[in-house]
C-alpha cells in the first residue's frame, strides 16, 4: 500500500492544491486502469465530484428555463458529459476488478480496506453466491437473473 | 490476483487516450463575445473577439465546429520545428526527442477539425507521420532487447500513444520472463534430475511484483 501513498490526496503539495477535482479524478482513474490490483478508494474526492456534477445538472435545468444561449448550454453539457464519463468509467472499472477477484479480495483485510462501503457490499454479495454453488462457472451470470427466476418470470430449463 | 493483470482492464483504448488529450490547453482566438465559463474542469474565458485565450482542446474544437474561433497551431506543430525534430530522431537511434506527451492525438484532432488554421497543413501532417514512423521503429527495435535479465526499461520522452501500444506487450513479456525464471519453475526442472542443485549463474533477480 505504501508505494501508492505518493499520490495521497490528503497531503497535497502546493502545485496539487491548485488542481481541480476532475484532474485528481483523472489521475486515480489512470492509476486504477494501469494497476492490476484494486487501489484505495478516495471517498472524499468522489463525493466532491458527485456534488459538482449535481450542481451543474441543476444549473443546466435553470439555463433551460431562463433561455441562456444554446452555445453556452451545449458547452456546459459537454463539460458535464466528460465528467460523468470519467466518474462512471472509474467506478465501473473498480467493480469489474472486484467482480473478477472477489474471492481474493474478500480474503484480504488490506484489499477490503481499499473498497468503499458500497463496493464492500458488492464484494460480499458476490462471495455469497460463489459459496452457494462452488465450481459453477455460471454462478455470477445466474446472479444477475436470479430475481427474475425467483419471481417466476423466467423458466430455467 | 493470480499474478496476472487482465489485459482488457489495463489497456487504454485509443479513444480513452484521446479523451485525456482533449484536456490539453491550446490557444484560441474567438470571434464572439461570451462570458466566462465556470466549468467542473476549470474556469475559462471571458471571451472577446480577436483576443487570444487559453482553453482545453475539446472546448476549442467545439467552438471551432460552430465557427466561433480559430485555433492557434501550437509552436511545435510548425514545419521548422518538426523538420528539426525529424532530423534529430533519425540521427539518434536510441533516443526520443521531447515532444508533447499527446502529440499524436493533438495533431490528429487539429487536422480533423481545424485544418484551415494550420499553415502548410499538408507538409506538417507528413512530417508528423514520418516522426511517428521513425519513433515506432525505435520502439520496436527497443523491444527486441528485452530479455530475462531486463528489470526496467528506460523510455524517456515516449508519448502517450506510444506507451499505450507497448504497455500490454511489455508487461506480459516481463511477467512471462518472471514466471519462467521463478524458483518454483527451476525446482520443478530439478526434480526430474537426481538432486536439486543450487542455481548460481542466473544473475540478480528482482521480483516484478510481490505475491
Amino acid at each position: 500500500m505504501s508505494s501508492w501513498d505518493d499520490d495521497d490526496p490528503a497531503a497535497p503539495s502546493a502545485a496539487e492544491a491548485a488542481t481541480t477535482d476532475v484532474e485528481l479524478l483523472k489521475r486515480v482513474w489512470r492509476n486504477e486502469k494501469a494497476a492490476p490490483e484494486v487501489l484505495g478508494f478516495d471517498s472524499p474526492l468522489v463525493s466532491r465530484v458527485r456534488e459538482q456534477i449535481q450542481l451543474l445538472e441543476e444549473t443546466l435545468d435553470d439555463f433551460a428555463d431562463s433561455g441562456v444561449d444554446d452555445l453556452v448550454v451545449s458547452l456546459y453539457q459537454m463539460d458535464l458529459d466528460r465528467t460523468l464519463f470519467l466518474l462512471r468509467s472509474y467506478l465501473r472499472l473498480r467493480l469489474q476488478k472486484i467482480e473478477k477477484y472477489t474471492m481474493h479480495i474478500s480474503r484480504s483485510d488490506d484489499l477490503l480496506s481499499r473498497l468503499s462501503p458500497q463496493e464492500r457490499r458488492f464484494a460480499k454479495s458476490g462471495e455469497e453466491v460463489v459459496d452457494l454453488v462452488a465450481d459453477d462457472l455460471y454462478v455470477l451470470r445466474y446472479k444477475s437473473i436470479k430475481g427474475l427466476v425467483e419471481g417466476g418470470r423466467i423458466d430455467l430449463i | 490476483m493470480a499474478g496476472q493483470s487482465d489485459p482488457h482492464l489495463s489497456i487504454f483504448s485509443p479513444s480513452e487516450v484521446e479523451f485525456v488529450a482533449e484536456d490539453e490547453i491550446v490557444d484560441i482566438v474567438p470571434n464572439i463575445r461570451m462570458d466566462a465559463l465556470n466549468m467542473i474542469c476549470g474556469d475559462f474565458g471571458p471571451f472577446f473577439p480577436q483576443i487570444p485565450t487559453k482553453v482545453p482542446l475539446w472546448l476549442a474544437v467545439a467552438l471551432k465546429k460552430r465557427g466561433k474561433c480559430t485555433i492557434r497551431t501550437p509552436d511545435w506543430m510548425t514545419v521548422d520545428r518538426l523538420t528539426q525534430v525529424l532530423e534529430a530522431e533519425r540521427e539518434s537511434p536510441r533516443e526520443f526527442q521531447p515532444l508533447p506527451f499527446h502529440y499524436i492525438e493533438i495533431s490528429k484532432l487539429l487536422f480533423d477539425h481545424a485544418r484551415d488554421d494550420i499553415s502548410d497543413a499538408y507538409l506538417v501532417r507528413s512530417l508528423i507521420e514520418d516522426i511517428r514512423d521513425v519513433r515506432f521503429h525505435k520502439v520496436e527495435t527497443g523491444l527486441e532487447t528485452i530479455s530475462g535479465r531486463t528489470h526496467a526499461v528506460k523510455l524517456k520522452n515516449l508519448s502517450a500513444m506510444e506507451v499505450n501500444i507497448v504497455r500490454p506487450f511489455m508487461v506480459r513479456t516481463l511477467q512471462a520472463f518472471y514466471k519462467h525464471d521463478s524458483p518454483q519453475m527451476i525446482q520443478q526442472a530439478d526434480n526430474t534430475g537426481s538432486r536439486p542443485t543450487p542455481v548460481t549463474d542466473r544473475g540478480p533477480r528482482r521480483d516484478l511484483r510481490r505475491r
